[in-house]
């Protein structure tokens, strides 16, 4: 009987370690608190969003028509000719050496415009260019919105000065060079949304270097 | 005296020690595993999804050394070169400004233009002038776009410097030459942004008189409207 109590005090101690080291391993593993404080996902909204501001009625001429008649005309110089029809009768200006400008000959404030830029000193593909655009738009333009895109054009919405405009954009490569060379951008009302979508297109399809 | 079998008290006493020790064994015996497997659950005990760790000897992923290309052995491109007045675009975008007599101009787009000594090597010097007013940046914007594509489209980049209006840099091109640059930018308008990116590529040779030439070009380069402005 002299061993029986030690053997006790033993068996005591052990099972008090196994019960110990079980409840300790089960509290860790409902425990969450575990390592650093780290970012949750956000719930309603789940994405930061810009509040929408007030919108303007936009200007009341008519929709900018999809079969608008278009002429040739050539921008740039030397080896860097280009040739482009554009649509009949509107204004032409210069914005920079490689950017010009259409507008229609009684164009209102946020009515529609045609922008073409020559972008082949930019050195990088229509892929680039496209996912730098919307970037660089996400940045800039308040409201900004993707509504479609493909591999070389974007759709998008914005607003600016209270008002909704509606953004086409292309992009060619005119001789095989991989690079984007040309880039044709419409932006007008939501009226206009067919008649841009068409122009961009048409213009697109028909520029030509030299 | 045996007080075990006289003292009552005693006997009281002993009759709830016995459970009262193997409570505190017990007691004890829990607390020392829990507390043995806390230290052991800092060590081996994985909770959660696996996450990489940081790496050790080596704490970085290494590269076995990459030599140069040998640069061209044409003489290094000189300060103090003679200059000419030289005018590009029209209009309004109209550039004066003053260029390394006897270069050869060529043109790589209707906004951008190539400078370069007639009979030297691929890989030496070479000055670039472009237009930028189109792209409707800053200053300060048009560096931080230069720098982040270098970092994302060049190996060894090293910012040597930048400025309010001007970047150096170092990096590996795409045929393994070590090259040195510097790039300027202006602002002719006073409108806020960048008109004109001059840049001037070299060799490390080639340093003193790169950076000559481009501090030139830029100082004396003046807009249709006449005046240059500084950040």
């Amino acid at each position: 009987m002299t061993w029986r109590g030690p053997a006790a005090i033993a068996g005591l101690l052990v099972l008090g370690l196994v019960l110990g080291f079980g409840a300790s391993l089960a509290v860790a593993e409902r425990s969450a608190s575990d390592g650093a404080a780290a970012p949750v996902a956000a719930q309603s909204p789940s994405l930061p969003v810009d509040p929408v501001p007030e919108l303007l009625p936009d200007p009341t001429h008519p929709p900018l028509d999809a079969s608008v008649p278009l002429v040739r005309q050539s921008v740039g110089t030397g080896d860097f000719r280009m040739s482009l029809p554009v649509p009949e009768g509107w204004t032409f200006s210069t914005n920079s050496l490689n950017e010009w400008q259409w507008r229609p000959p009684d164009g209102a404030d946020f009515g529609y415009l045609l922008r073409v830029e020559q972008v082949l000193s930019n050195r990088r593909s229509i892929t680039w260019t496209l996912d730098n655009r919307i970037a660089e738009l996400d940045e800039d333009e308040d409201n900004f919105k993707v509504v479609g895109r493909t591999d070389d054009t974007l759709h998008y919405t914005y607003v600016t000065s209270n008002h909704l405009r509606h953004g086409f954009l292309a992009w060619r490569d005119l001789t095989g060079s991989d690079n984007a060379q040309v880039e044709i951008a419409v932006s007008g009302r939501a009226a206009d949304k067919d008649g841009m979508s068409a122009l961009v297109d048409r213009i697109a399809d028909g520029t030509r270097m030299g | 005296m045996d007080q075990t079998s006289d003292d009552p008290g005693y006997s009281r006493t002993m009759e709830w020690r016995g459970p009262a020790v193997l409570v505190a064994l017990l007691a004890i015996g829990t607390g020392t595993g829990y507390a043995a497997a806390g230290q052991a659950r800092d060590t081996t005990l994985g909770v959660g999804r696996a996450v990489p760790v940081e790496a050790a000897s080596p704490s970085m992923p290494v590269q076995a050394p990459r030599p140069f290309a040998e640069d061209p052995d044409d003489p290094p491109l000189r300060p103090d070169l003679e200059m000419a007045p030289a005018t590009l675009g029209s209009g309004k975008f109209e550039i004066t400004f003053p260029a390394p007599v006897g270069w050869s101009l060529n043109a790589n787009a209707t906004n951008e233009w190539k400078w370069k000594k007639p009979g030297t090597s691929n890989n030496t010097y070479v000055m670039r002038i472009e237009q930028i007013n189109s792209q409707d940046i800053t200053i300060e914007d048009a560096i931080d776009i230069r720098v982040e594509r270098l970092r994302n489209e060049q190996e060894d980049v090293e910012i040597v410097g930048r400025g309010a209006d001007s970047l150096e840099y170092t990096y590996r091109s795409n045929e393994d030459n070590a090259r040195h640059s510097f790039m300027h930018w202006l602002d002719l308008d006073r409108s806020g942004q960048a008109d004109v990116e001059i840049v001037v590529h070299g060799r490390e040779r080639d340093v003193r008189g790169a950076r000559d030439l481009i501090q030139r070009v830029a100082d004396g380069m003046r807009g249709a409207s006449g005046e240059v402005v500084t950040p």
